[in-house]
């Protein structure tokens, strides 16, 4: 396979405002959104990036995309550092509404990444936009538009075309469909599967659906609180999840037989020791090595990893 | 005993010149101690036809109804002041966003004394209000209750938050309680801990339940009875059982299958072509004709809500062609 993107070994660190008694007794105030994660993305593929509220999954894509400056580690689009002024990155945010101007019409919101990152005349911008248009399932008509006049699936196709507009290698999806109405989810679904095979695009879809995902992403991410728990092909990762808290994640989708650690307290980043393992506060497989250090990633099948001590089998 | 029945009930919002219908001819009636899954997109209506019920809408709204009785008791001639005094005690509502719901200034036990008044609990005291707090904070699994009551809501996690507002809404002990899209914003994790909650609590109490979701697969769980809306009426409404293996409306069985398709293995999704712009305000035609597979010149008429042998009520003249399969 080809790698499009790779992230090594990357930390984004976010600052908090400290008081008088931390500063006076060392104390961190800050904490690592996304803490020491290496992923690779291959050229074509879609990946899905799952985690609760609070994971670093939309913090990762920023990083991606310059919008984060990262701590240390790199990231690299095919083997070089990221230019990320040629448009070969995208994004499409969760909420349609609010990523496009008002006062905007679909047209002009159309031209803007055209005007930027192409010489084209008018004349090809008008046949370009046109074009994108269709692409995404709307037509001519929408030109003139405003996006208060549009639905919300309709907001989200626009949204897909401006990514478009510039030709993007990489498109970043940040819960993309999570907004839209049941009825309308599908068709926005079946758009970008479609879009990848026709452009053959790779596309990063962050996300805390998981039946999204399982239908969607060819190979899924699972994070938690900065790391990387588990990765894997995504059938593999439903059928075989390694990880406890991945387990206990997909649990939820079995109606009958679930088990929540809802009382048990969860990692909190500012407060708590980061050298463990995240998962240790809700864990029912703590053993002493977990105390010490957050594990590192241990093969648990075909291109199937997870960070877990349950799974060194290097001693055996 | 008949908690709540709602006959024939219009909803419509007076803009400057003209107004604006929402919710045409919406029925159902609940019985005590039942959860009702009320279920549809945005615009359909589910949340407007609950707040109607709690006269929770902005002036420019003009309701209409045969009926709308509580109890047994009419509610469309109670005035601001008695509604006031039912609002809260008698029936109450949680909202989709609980960060919202609470005063950012205060703490959680706050709220909780400010909700005893309501109760008229002030003779009481605060140390006999904050047992039951931790009382209703433990119903709902907040493992340090008296902990939790000196926190302010920025202090607590999302989660934690719509918990304490369960709480505060159990506190005050009422008869039926409307949730509108309590686990919309909420994590796989934490949805799941709510919707566990609420279905340990609904045999527990004997209050009657409205619980607003677009979520298929939720009101399955939840729920004795569903109603689907859309485009401002109900389109089908029956037993959930029914409902889930046999749908019968196209707008329910369409829902009913991407729900299905997410969680097999399927290539590309079915799609309900268009959105649901293209129903609303139409009254003379089917409001789903337009995006309906089955759509005919039959559909263009005004289509009633009808029996359909003991499935529950239908609005479609098709329905019987989907007898037997899913």
């Amino acid at each position: 396979m080809n790698t499009i993107l790779e992230f090594d070994d990357v930390v984004v660190h976010f600052q908090a405002r400290g008081n008088l008694l931390s500063t006076l007794s060392g104390r961190k105030s800050g904490f690592n959104a996304v803490d020491h994660v290496s992923l690779t993305v291959d050229k074509g593929e879609i990946l899905g990036i799952a985690g609760e509220s609070g994971s670093g999954k939309t913090t990762i894509c920023k990083a991606a995309l310059g919008l984060h400056s990262t701590a240390s580690g790199a990231i690299t689009q095919e083997g070089k550092p990221l230019s990320i002024n040629n448009g070969s990155l995208q994004m499409i945010f969760q909420d349609p509404l609010s990523s496009l101007n008002p006062r905007q019409t679909v047209a002009k919101s159309l031209e803007t990444p055209l005007k930027l990152h192409k010489d084209d005349n008018k004349e090809n911008i008008d046949e370009t936009i046109d074009k994108l248009l269709n692409d995404v399932g709307l037509n001519e008509k929408f030109r003139n538009r405003f996006p208060h006049e549009l639905s919300g699936g309709q907001l989200q196709r626009v949204a897909i075309a401006r990514a478009l507009a510039t030709k993007p290698k990489i498109i970043f999806a940040d819960e993309a469909v999570s907004k839209l109405d049941v009825s309308v989810r599908a068709q926005i679904l079946n758009l970008l599967k479609s879009l990848r095979d026709k452009y053959n695009l790779t596309i990063i879809f962050v996300t805390h659906d998981l039946h999204v995902a399982h239908f969607l992403c060819d190979r899924i991410a699972i994070m938690y609180f900065g790391k990387l728990l588990e990765l894997g092909p995504t059938k593999e990762v439903y059928a075989n999840p390694c990880h406890p808290y991945t387990r206990e994640l997909l649990g939820t989708l079995d109606r009958d037989n679930h088990v929540i650690a809802s009382t048990r307290d969860i990692f909190n980043p500012l407060s708590d020791d980061v050298r463990p393992c995240r998962y240790l506060n809700r864990c029912p497989h703590v053993m002493d090595e977990c105390r010490k250090l957050h594990p590192d990633h241990y093969p648990v099948g075909p291109e199937h990893t997870a960070a877990c001590y349950l799974f060194d089998n290097e001693d055996d | 005993m008949k908690m709540l029945d709602v006959k024939g009930l219009n909803i419509s919002f007076a803009l400057d010149s003209s107004s604006i219908n929402i919710c045409s001819d919406v029925s159902f009636s609940l019985a005590q101690g039942k959860v009702l899954g009320l279920i549809g997109e945005s615009g359909s209506g589910k949340t407007i036809t609950c707040k109607a019920i709690l006269d929770l809408l902005p002036e420019n709204a003009e309701v209409e109804a045969k009926e709308i009785s509580f109890k047994g008791q009419n509610l469309l001639g109670l005035n601001q002041k008695e509604f006031d005094a039912m609002r809260g005690t008698a029936m109450a509502m949680i909202f989709q966003d609980p960060v919202g719901s609470f005063n950012p200034v205060k703490t959680i036990g706050w709220h909780f004394l400010h909700a005893g008044k309501r109760r008229n609990l002030k003779q009481y005291g605060r140390g006999r209000i904050f047992d039951d707090a931790e009382a209703a904070l433990k119903e709902v699994e907040i493992a340090n209750p008296r902990e939790a009551l000196k926190k302010y809501p920025h202090q607590l996690s999302g989660g934690m938050l719509q918990r304490c507002l369960i709480a505060l809404v159990l506190f005050l002990k009422p008869s039926l309680i409307v949730a509108d899209e309590p686990t919309t914003n909420l994590d796989n994790l934490v949805e799941r801990q709510i919707v566990d909650i609420f279905d340990k609590l609904r045999n527990k109490i004997d209050a009657s339940f409205i619980f607003i979701t677009h979520d298929m697969t939720i009101a399955e769980q939840i729920s004795d009875e569903i109603a689907v809306m859309y485009a401002g009426q109900i389109v089908e409404h029956g037993n959930t059982a029914d409902i889930i293996d046999n749908p019968h409306h196209p707008y329910t069985r369409a829902l009913i299958n991407t729900a299905r398709e997410l969680e097999s293995d399927v290539d590309v999704l079915t799609e309900i072509s268009g959105d649901i712009t293209s129903g609303l305000g139409v009254h003379d035609k089917c409001r789903f004709g337009p995006r309906c597979p089955l759509h005919s010149a039959e559909c263009d008429k005004p289509i009633e809500l009808r029996n359909i042998g003991n499935h529950g009520q239908v609005r479609c003249i098709k329905a019987e062609s989907f007898e037997g399969h899913v």
